[in-house]
């Protein structure tokens, strides 16, 4: 596609409206395809609920680490098909294993079970709501510090940088405090 | 920026490769001899961990508002008939 539309398509990603209508058009544009293909394997709606939704999470994590991406659904579809391959036909894989289990190994991160993300959101908020979505814009939705400033207000970017590391700190004491270690969310 | 945040800012740059190989030497020397440094360098690899975890529970929450949208309002009807019918046995 061109160069152009991709761009576009990475800057929508930025906004939370943005990124509504994106999942919007990706929903209307492949998830008939996706329900279709997990309903003639025998799956339900759930399945494929569950499925498209990690794999939006995996496109859009591709998506902002500058990754080649395509915007069309086909890639996603792709994505989908690959979880569905993997959740329901890897002998090796057992049928137990949570959606967060599969995308950490595709993304080769770590991540809680779903039904424990609530904790980890309440152990997070500690830390304050703005710190989070602070952090989370620079580190996860990997906006430059120039676009942090602008979004969070700050005069400049180095008081947005500043308020970046004191945020970090809030969540290292944090996790400190509470002598936090992986075994407590899993 | 007080000394503290100077040295979260030098364990960042150390845990994502980006000292230059001297200053990353050092550091790994560092942390060898000061275990609280070291205490200190796995909470922020926590602390990173826990944002992501954070973003994505966020990005889930959006893409939930998103599935609600086209599932319940009136708008999206012929859509959601549409993935109801391919799951009719």
């Amino acid at each position: 596609m061109a160069q152009h539309l991709l761009l576009n398509m990475k800057e929508n990603l930025k906004s939370k409206s943005g990124r509504g209508q994106f999942f919007l058009r990706m929903y209307q544009e492949s998830f008939p395809d996706v329900a279709n293909f997990v309903s003639h394997r025998g799956g339900s709606l759930e399945d494929a609920q569950d499925i498209f939704q990690d794999s939006l999470i995996i496109y859009y994590e591709q998506s902002v680490a500058g990754l080649e991406v395509r915007s069309d659904g086909g890639y996603l579809f792709g994505i989908a098909r690959h979880l569905w391959f993997k959740r329901f036909r890897d002998p090796f894989n057992s049928m137990e294993k949570s959606g967060m289990e599969e995308l950490n190994e595709l993304m080769g991160t770590e991540m809680s079970a779903e039904q424990d993300s609530n904790k980890v959101l309440d152990f997070l908020m500690s830390a304050g709501q703005k710190c989070m979505d602070l952090l989370k814009s620079f580190y996860y939705d990997q906006l430059s510090m120039d676009e942090v400033a602008h979004k969070f207000e700050y005069k400049t970017t180095r008081s947005a940088t500043v308020q970046k590391y004191k945020c970090l700190e809030k969540v290292r004491d944090q996790v400190k405090q509470k002598s936090l270690s992986y075994e407590d969310f899993a | 920026m007080r000394t503290s945040l100077e040295e979260i800012k030098a364990l960042e740059a150390y845990l994502q490769g980006a000292l230059s190989t001297g200053d990353s030497l050092v550091m790994s020397a560092k942390l060898q001899l000061d275990t609280v440094l070291e205490e200190k360098m796995e909470q922020q690899k926590k602390g990173y961990e826990l944002v992501r975890e954070y973003g994505r529970a966020k990005l889930r929450e959006e893409i939930m508002e998103v599935r609600h949208q086209l599932f319940s309002l009136p708008l999206h009807q012929h859509f959601k008939q549409q993935i109801i019918n391919l799951f009719k046995r």
